[in-house]
C-alpha cells in the first residue's frame, strides 16, 4: 500500500488533479486544446472547467517537463491546429500519480466508511 | 471569423517569450478562441455575442501571463553579446569562451583542421621532451648528485681512458677540491655452482664508493677497510635483481658462499633496487682485493679499466675542479714523462658523461619537433586569418556597437585557447601512442630508457607549450582582423587585399617554408648518413654470420693454456660438425663490436720513438679458420696454421692499414714487431701476413692498426665464437650452443647475436636520428605545403577579379598562370634562402658534438659534412618542388576563371 505524502496531496490537489485529468485523457489519444477542455467539461457533467488561461500555461508546463508533447497538424483549408500525445515519461508519471489518487480516495472512503460504521 | 490576435498578444506582451514561440501561443490560442466562437454561432448567438462569450474565458487580471511567467520558455538565457564592455574579467573571460566554443561548434571543419594540426605538433613535442626529460633533466637518483663528477685520463690521440691505479691514489693524495674521491672498475663475472651458469656485470670499487652515491645496502653491510686488503678473504655484495633471480630473495643470504668464476665468495650485502651506474652490475668486489703488488696494476702506464668517482666540497663548482685535476695531471706528466707525456685529464659531471652520447641526438630532435610545431602555428594562424577575413564586418558592427578593440582581440584570442587546450589534449593521446614507439626504435646505448614516461612535469611543458601555441596563432589574427577601417571603407568589398594583410600572409609563408627546409636538410643530412654507413664496406661477410660470447673457467683452466686450447679444439669441432655450418672460429674481439685488447707495442729494426709517440694497436688472439669464417681477405702472405701452436716460433698478421703504416714501400713480411714497451720481455713475433682492413670499433670509427695472434699461443679463457652459416644465422643459434655446454655445461654463453643485429646496435643512434628526422621532415613539409596551398588558393580568390577583368581585357590563361606562379615562387624563394641561413646554422648541431673541452664522443653525421652540398642542394629543390606542386593547383583554379562571372564576383 502507497504512503500518502501529505505535503504533496496538498499540493496535488491544487493543481495536480488537473494535470491527472488531461495526462489521462492524453493516455487514450492525441488531442488539441480545446478537445481536452470540452472533455473534461463534459465529462465531469460541467463540474469541472478548464480556462483557457489556466489549460494552455498547464500543457506548456507539462511539455516542459517532457511528458507530454505537442506537434502541428495541418489540414487542408484549415487553420494548423497543435496535437498534444503523453510521452514514455510522462506515462509513468500517469501511472505513479494514478496510484496516488486511488490510495487517496481509498483512504477517503475509509474515513467516510468509518463515520457510517 | 474576428481576429483574435489582437485580444491574445497584448496578454503575452510582458513575457520575455522569443518571438517564433509567442506567434505558436497566439495562434494556439486563436484557434481555441476560433473552436468556441464557432459553437456558440452554432447555439444560435450573434456573432457580437459570440465573441464576447469566447472571449470571457479569460479572467479577470491576466492570469495567463501569470502561469506562464514561471516557465522555462519565459525565461530565455541572457544574450551574449561579445565585445559588449562587462564589469566582471572572470564572467567575461566564461563569456568569450563560451562564445569561442559556439563559433567552433559552426565551423566544424575548421576547427578539426586546426586541433589535428596542434595535436600532431603539441604531441610529437610531448613525447620528445618526454626523453630529454627523463635522460637529461631529471637529476641522477643520488643525494647531492650535482656534485658528483667522473674522471678518466685521454692518451695522446685524445681518446678517453682509463684511469692509471698510481695516478688515482696521487689525484687523491693532492686534490682539494673532493669531500671524497673513490673509484669503480668495471668487471664481468660468471656465476657457477647453479643450474644455468650466469654471465654477470660486476664493478670493483673502492671502500668510499657506495657512501659517495650516499646509498646503503638494504640487507647486510659495504664491506670494511680489512676486506678491502689484497689477500683478504673474498666478499660480494650482490643486487637486488640477482637476490631475487638466483636466490629467490633468500632472506638468509648473509654469509652465504656463492660461486664467482670458480671461486668460493661470501655474500656480506644485498645492495636496493634499482643502484646502478654506468652498468646494471649484479656484483660488488672491493677492488683493493684485487691489487695484487706483483700485479700489471701497480705499473703507471697501464690502464686496468678503473674510472674516479668524487664528491665535490660544498661551494665547489665542476668548473674548479676541472682546473684543479689539470694542474695535478701536469705536474704528474713532468713527474712521470716516460708514462705521461701527452696524456691529459678528462672530468665530467656525472650527468653530463652519462648523456654525453646522446644529448645532441636529444636536443637536435627537440629542435625538429619544435619547428614542426611552430609550423603547425604557422598554419594554423594562416587558417585563423583567412577566416577572421570573413568576420570581420561582424567585428566591425561589434566594434561600432561600442565594443573595445582590447576585448575584441581578447575573444579572438580565447577561440584561439579552446582550439590550443583541445588540440593539446589531443596532443597528449599522440604523444602517449609516439612514445612507445619512440621507446622501441630507442638505440641501446641510451641511457634512463626506463624512466621515460609522461610525467607531471611533462604534462607541466605540454600545457606550457598549448598556452604558447594559441598566444603565437591567435594573436595575428586577433589583430589583424580588429583592424576595422579598411573593412568598411571598402564597404566589405575588396578589389586585393589591403597592403597590410597580404605581408602577414607572404611572411607567414616565407617563415613556414623556412621552418620546414631546416628540419628537411636535417633529415636529409641524417639519410646521406645512413647511406653512407650502409654503404662502408666493413672488411669481412656481415651476412649469415653468428656470433657468440663464450666464457670458461675453473681450477682446470687456470694459468693452464694447453687445457684452454684443448677445450677450444674441440668445441670447434663440434660446431663444425653440426648441419648448416661451414666454418667456425674463436676470437678474442669481434669487428663492429670492438677490441678487447689495445696495447702499445715496438716496431723491430726501426728507431725507437719516445714513449709519448709509441704507437697503440687492437691485438687479437684469433683461431686458424678466423679470416676463412669472417670472408677477411688475405692479401699476402699467410694466414695461421695448425703448426703455429705454443711450442712453434711466435707469429703475427697485421692488417693493411698497419702495412702501409710503417711499411710503405717494402714487403711487410718477415719483419718484427713486439707487444708491450720496449723494456718488455714480451716475444718478438715475425710478421707472416697481411689481411684487409675491418671495421673493428663500430662502423664509424676509423680502422685502428691491428694486429692478429694464433690464439694457440696465447691461451684466452673468454672468447667470441664466430659461426658462418648456410641456412639464417639465428636458426643455429640454439644448436651451436648445446654443441658447447655438452663439453661443460659449466661455461656461460652470452650477447648470442648475428653480426646484422651487431651492426644495427652499432649504428642505432643514427638509425633512430634518421628514422625520426625523416618523420618529422615529412610532416614538416607536408604541413608547409597544405600552408602555401591554403595562402595561394586565397590569393587567387581575393585576386579573382583582377584576373577576370585581365582575361576580358585579353590575357591568356598562360599569362594568368603565370601572374600567380611568379608570386608564390618568388615567396618560396625567399622562404628557402632564409631556410638555407637557419640550416647552416643549425645542421652545425649533427656534425659536432657537444662536449666540454671539445673532446669528440662520436658526432651524429658520418662521411657527410654538416654542410653537404648534395644535402644542401637537392632539399631546397624538393621543397621548391613541393610547394610549385601546392601552387600550381589554385594558379590553374585561377586559368579556368570566367571573366564575366569574375567580374560578378562578391
Amino acid at each position: 500500500m502507497t504512503d500518502i505524502n501529505t505535503r504533496a496531496l496538498d499540493r496535488e490537489l491544487k493543481r495536480g488533479t488537473a494535470e491527472l485529468l488531461i495526462l489521462s485523457l492524453l493516455d487514450a489519444r492525441p488531442r488539441h486544446g480545446y478537445d481536452l477542455s470540452k472533455l473534461i467539461h463534459t465529462r465531469s457533467g460541467g463540474q469541472i472547467q478548464l480556462h483557457i488561461d489556466s489549460l494552455y500555461p498547464l500543457l506548456y508546463r507539462l511539455e516542459e517537463r517532457g511528458w507530454i508533447k505537442g506537434t502541428w497538424v495541418e489540414k487542408p483549408n484549415e487553420r494548423r491546429r497543435r496535437f498534444y500525445k503523453v510521452t514514455p515519461n510522462g506515462r509513468r508519471m500517469l501511472a505513479k500519480q494514478r496510484e496516488t489518487w486511488a490510495a487517496f480516495v481509498a483512504a477517503v472512503q475509509r474515513v467516510i466508511g468509518d463515520e457510517h460504521a | 471569423m474576428p481576429d483574435w490576435t489582437q485580444h491574445v498578444r497584448p496578454r503575452l506582451s510582458g513575457l520575455r517569450l522569443s518571438p517564433t514561440r509567442e506567434a505558436e501561443i497566439v495562434e494556439e490560442l486563436s484557434q481555441h478562441l476560433d473552436d468556441r466562437y464557432r459553437e456558440l454561432i452554432a447555439g444560435g448567438m450573434s456573432p457580437d455575442e459570440a465573441t464576447r462569450v469566447a472571449l470571457s474565458d479569460f479572467r479577470e487580471g491576466n492570469v495567463l501571463a501569470d502561469y506562464i511567467a514561471p516557465l522555462r520558455q519565459a525565461r530565455p538565457p541572457s544574450a551574449i553579446t561579445p565585445g559588449a564592455s562587462g564589469s566582471n574579467l572572470l564572467s567575461d573571460l566564461w563569456q568569450d569562451i563560451r562564445y569561442a566554443a559556439r563559433m567552433l561548434r559552426k565551423n566544424p571543419g575548421f576547427a578539426a583542421v586546426v586541433v589535428i594540426t596542434l595535436a600532431l605538433g603539441i604531441g610529437a613535442n610531448s613525447a620528445i621532451f618526454s626523453f630529454v626529460n627523463a635522460v637529461i633533466l631529471n637529476p641522477l637518483p643520488f643525494p647531492d648528485s650535482d656534485r658528483l663528477v667522473v674522471i678518466s685520463q685521454t692518451n695522446p690521440e685524445g681518446r678517453e681512458i682509463s684511469v692509471s691505479l698510481l695516478n688515482f691514489q696521487d689525484w687523491q693524495a693532492r686534490s682539494r677540491s673532493f669531500e671524497q674521491l673513490g673509484g669503480v672498475c668495471f668487471t664481468t663475472f660468471n656465476l657457477t655452482g647453479v643450474d644455468t651458469p650466469q654471465h654477470l656485470a660486476g664493478q670493483a670499487v673502492t671502500l668510499n664508493y657506495f657512501s659517495i652515491l650516499g646509498v646503503q645496502p638494504q640487507l647486510g653491510r659495504i664491506f670494511s677497510p680489512e676486506e678491502d686488503k689484497f689477500g683478504a678473504a673474498r666478499i660480494a655484495l650482490i643486487s637486488d635483481s640477482l637476490w631475487r633471480r638466483a636466490f629467490g630473495a633468500d632472506p638468509n643470504i648473509l654469509g652465504r658462499s656463492i660461486k664467482l668464476d670458480s671461486d668460493t665468495v661470501t655474500v656480506i650485502g644485498v645492495m636496493p633496487p634499482h643502484f646502478e651506474l654506468f652498468t646494471k652490475p649484479d656484483i660488488w668486489t672491493p677492488l683493493g682485493e684485487a691489487l695484487d703488488p706483483n700485479s700489471p696494476w701497480f705499473d703507471r702506464g697501464n690502464h686496468m679499466g678503473l674510472y674516479a668517482l668524487g664528491k665535490l666540497k660544498k661551494g665547489i663548482s665542476v668548473s674548479q675542479v676541472v682546473t684543479e685535476m689539470r694542474q695535478i695531471g701536469a705536474q704528474l706528466e713532468k713527474e712521470y714523462p716516460a708514462v705521461n707525456s701527452g696524456h691529459g685529464v678528462l672530468t665530467q659531471s656525472l650527468q653530463t658523461s652519462i648523456v654525453l652520447d646522446v644529448r645532441s641526438t636529444l636536443l637536435v630532435l627537440m629542435g625538429a619537433v619544435g619547428f614542426v610545431l611552430l609550423i603547425a602555428c604557422v598554419n594554423v594562424a594562416n587558417l585563423s586569418l583567412a577566416r577572421s577575413l570573413v568576420r570581420q564586418q561582424e567585428m566591425g558592427i561589434r566594434m561600432a556597437l561600442g565594443a573595445g578593440r582590447g576585448r575584441l582581440i581578447r575573444q579572438s584570442l580565447s577561440e584561439s585557447f579552446l582550439l590550443s587546450v583541445l588540440g593539446g589534449l589531443a596532443g597528449i593521446l599522440v604523444a602517449s601512442l609516439l612514445l612507445s614507439a619512440l621507446i622501441s626504435l630507442a638505440p641501446p646505448n641510451l641511457p634512463r630508457v626506463a624512466d621515460v614516461q609522461l610525467s607531471g612535469r611533462v604534462l607541466l611543458f605540454t600545457a606550457a607549450v598549448t598556452l604558447l601555441t594559441s598566444f603565437l596563432f591567435g594573436l595575428l589574427p586577433a589583430l589583424s582582423s580588429t583592424r576595422i577601417t579598411a573593412a568598411f571603407s571598402e564597404g566589405g568589398r575588396t578589389s586585393t587585399s589591403g597592403p597590410v594583410r597580404r605581408r602577414l600572409f607572404d611572411s607567414l609563408l616565407v617563415a613556414e617554408i623556412a621552418l620546414a627546409l631546416v628540419v628537411l636538410t636535417g633529415a636529409g643530412l641524417m639519410t646521406r648518413t645512413m647511406y653512407k654507413i650502409a654503404n662502408v664496406d666493413p672488411g669481412f661477410r656481415t651476412d649469415h654470420l653468428l656470433t657468440m660470447r663464450m666464457d670458461i673457467y675453473g681450477p682446470q683452466y687456470r694459468n693452464n693454456i694447453p687445457n684452454i686450447e684443448a677445450f677450444q679444439k674441440a668445441a670447434l669441432t663440434n660446431v663444425k660438425a653440426l648441419p648448416g655450418v661451414e666454418s667456425a672460429a674463436f676470437t678474442l674481439s669481434l669487428p663492429i663490436a670492438g677490441s678487447q685488447w689495445g696495447s702499445v707495442f715496438v716496431v723491430g729494426d726501426q728507431p725507437v720513438v719516445d714513449r709519448s709517440q709509441i704507437p697503440i694497436a687492437a691485438f687479437n688472439p684469433v683461431s686458424t679458420e678466423y679470416f676463412q669464417t669472417m670472408g677477411i681477405s688475405l692479401l699476402r702472405g699467410r694466414s695461421f696454421s695448425e703448426a703455429d701452436g705454443p711450442q712453434s716460433p711466435k707469429v703475427a698478421v697485421i692488417n693493411e692499414t698497419m702495412a702501409r703504416h710503417f711499411w710503405p714501400n717494402e714487403n711487410p713480411i718477415g719483419k718484427r714487431l713486439k707487444q708491450g714497451w720496449p723494456e718488455w720481455t714480451t716475444p718478438w713475433r715475425e710478421v707472416i701476413g697481411v689481411v684487409a682492413d675491418v671495421k673493428l670499433n663500430g662502423v664509424i670509427d676509423t680502422t685502428p692498426l691491428h694486429v692478429y695472434l694464433p690464439l694457440a699461443q696465447e691461451g684466452m679463457a673468454s672468447v667470441y665464437l664466430a659461426v658462418r652459416t648456410k641456412p639464417e644465422p639465428q636458426t643455429l643459434a640454439a644448436s651451436v650452443q648445446s654443441a658447447l655446454h655438452s663439453l661443460d655445461s659449466q661455461i656461460t654463453i652470452y650477447q648470442v647475436r648475428t653480426m646484422d643485429e651487431q651492426l644495427g646496435r652499432a649504428v642505432g643512434s643514427q638509425r633512430a636520428a634518421m628514422v625520426l628526422l625523416s618523420a618529422f621532415a615529412v610532416l614538416a613539409t607536408l604541413l608547409a605545403a597544405i600552408g602555401i596551398y591554403g595562402v595561394i588558393s586565397w590569393g587567387v580568390v581575393q585576386r579573382t577579379r583582377e584576373m577576370g577583368l585581365r582575361m576580358a581585357l585579353g590575357a591568356l590563361p598562360r599569362d594568368v598562370m603565370w601572374l600567380v606562379l611568379r608570386r608564390s615562387m618568388l615567396l618560396v624563394l625567399a622562404g628557402v634562402t632564409l631556410g638555407l641561413l637557419g640550416a647552416f646554422a643549425v645542421t652545425r648541431l649533427l656534425g659536432a658534438s657537444l662536449t666540454e673541452g671539445g673532446l669528440g664522443k662520436t658526432p651524429l653525421l658520418f662521411g657527410v659534412k654538416a654542410m653537404d652540398p648534395i644535402t644542401f642542394i637537392l632539399t631546397p629543390i624538393v621543397l621548391a618542388l613541393v610547394a610549385f606542386l601546392a601552387c600550381c593547383l589554385p594558379a590553374r583554379r585561377a586559368t579556368k576563371i570566367d571573366p564575366l562571372v569574375a567580374l560578378r564576383y562578391e
